[in-house]
């Protein structure tokens, strides 16, 4: 029989899973479990991080979208609007 | 049990009762901003018509519509915010909200730009394979034709079909730049996430928008002629002139008409789009449970309880 592996964040208890992310034993105390799955702690702050960080925008990149946002619509309809003109005038 | 989402006619009916309901504000913020461009494709038909094609003019008339384009985004946002304040039970500024959705035009306009930019191309790109269908098929030679008719037909569904299932996930993009807390992400890809698993649902409002849109165009059109022809016998006086302007053949009466057509539908179409909005967003959000909740509490707190009768005369 294989001896029990102690948790990697506290070596005297006991570890009672392991984390699918890091596979790492963790403790009953280090366990958070999510959508049925026990991931350690660690590896959800990391995971928190990650998505924050693809959530805040990046400094100007708003302004700037909005910007060509709205030179990709206006020169859209223009050419759209211009296309119809087009199709008028010939069938006018 | 939660009920489930209004029906695409419940939708209209309610956007059909709130229009009724508040007459001014429609008229001061989704009409108004509507009313530049509506002109201003009639009297560019008009003018296409009167002058023939010239490229510089005609790429500055389309360059000035999609600059009316503007007001009518700033309109929309407008309406839309003040669709909030009525399901909220706020009271109604016309100019405030005018102020406020003028704030956010850019935004506004670009999530609207692209939706509008995509219908139009959209029904150019459908039309082209259907019409060069139609004008190649020649009743001499059937079956020869037949196939290019099919083929053409099909194409131009299937265009179609594609363009509006891309114009409706787009469909919620106004009502999210118009109500969605300044610097939020995009509004046409947060419109995309609101519609998924709706689409069909958007597709029909669309459909159901773009019917009514055409019947009102037709009956607009039609009501003029009957009118006089109506006058002529009740007053004996002759319209013929008239008549003659004012009938279905003339490109620029079918052009004032369809402008006419477009603004009286505008009010509906923006509120649709806001009640297909926050009834995902309520849904989403829990806000439905909650005020089905607040209403039954009171309810139940004078409900007799259990062992007692039910009234103490």
């Amino acid at each position: 029989m294989s001896p029990a592996l102690s948790c990697a964040n506290h070596p005297e208890r006991v570890a009672s899973a392991r984390c699918p992310s890091c596979a790492r034993p963790i403790c009953n105390e280090c366990t958070i479990k999510i959508e049925g799955i026990n991931v350690c702690s660690d590896c959800l702050r990391k995971r928190a991080r990650k998505e924050e960080s693809k959530r805040r925008p990046r400094k100007g990149a708003g302004a700037a979208g909005a910007a060509a946002a709205v030179i990709f619509g206006f020169s859209g309809l223009t050419v759209v609007f211009f296309l119809y003109g087009l199709l008028l005038a010939s069938i006018l | 049990m939660r009920p489930g989402p209004l029906t695409v006619l419940g939708i209209v009916d309610h956007a059909i009762e709130l229009a009724r309901r508040h007459p001014k504000f429609v008229l001061t913020t989704i009409v108004a901003g509507s009313l530049p461009l509506a002109l201003g494709c009639a009297l560019a038909i008009h003018l296409v018509r009167l002058k023939g094609p010239d490229p510089a003019a005609l790429l500055a008339g389309a360059a000035v519509l999609a600059a009316l384009a503007v007001p009518r985004a700033v309109g929309w946002g407008a309406g839309l915010r003040g669709l909030q304040a009525i399901l909220d039970d706020e009271p109604i500024d016309p100019p405030a909200l005018m102020k406020e959705a003028f704030a956010r035009a850019p935004r506004l306009y670009s999530a609207q730009a692209w939706p509008v930019m995509w219908t139009l191309l959209g029904i150019l790109l459908a039309a082209g394979p259907v019409l060069i269908g139609i004008f190649s098929s020649n009743i001499a030679r059937l079956f020869a034709t037949t196939g290019l008719v099919l083929a053409g037909s099909t194409l131009g569904t299937l265009v179609a079909a594609f363009v509006a299932l891309y114009v409706s996930r787009c469909i919620l993009g106004v009502p999210v730049a118009a109500t969605d807390p300044p610097g939020a992400g995009s509004a046409l890809r947060k419109s995309a996430e609101l519609v998924r698993g709706q689409t069909p649902r958007a597709m029909l409002l669309l459909t159901c928008l773009a019917l009514f849109q055409i019947m009102v165009w037709i009956t607009l059109v039609e009501v003029v002629p009957w009118g006089l022809e109506l006058a002529e016998i009740l007053t004996g006086y002759s319209f013929l002139e008239l008549r003659g302007v004012l009938t279905y053949r003339d490109s620029s009466y079918l052009a004032f008409q369809g402008a006419l057509a477009f603004l009286a539908m505008e009010p509906l179409r923006c509120l649709c789009y806001g009640l297909f909005h926050s009834d995902g967003e309520t849904r989403r959000g829990g806000a439905d449970l909650m005020a089905r909740l607040r209403r039954r509490a009171p309810a139940a707190a004078g409900a007799p309880r259990e062992g007692e009768t039910a009234w103490r005369g």
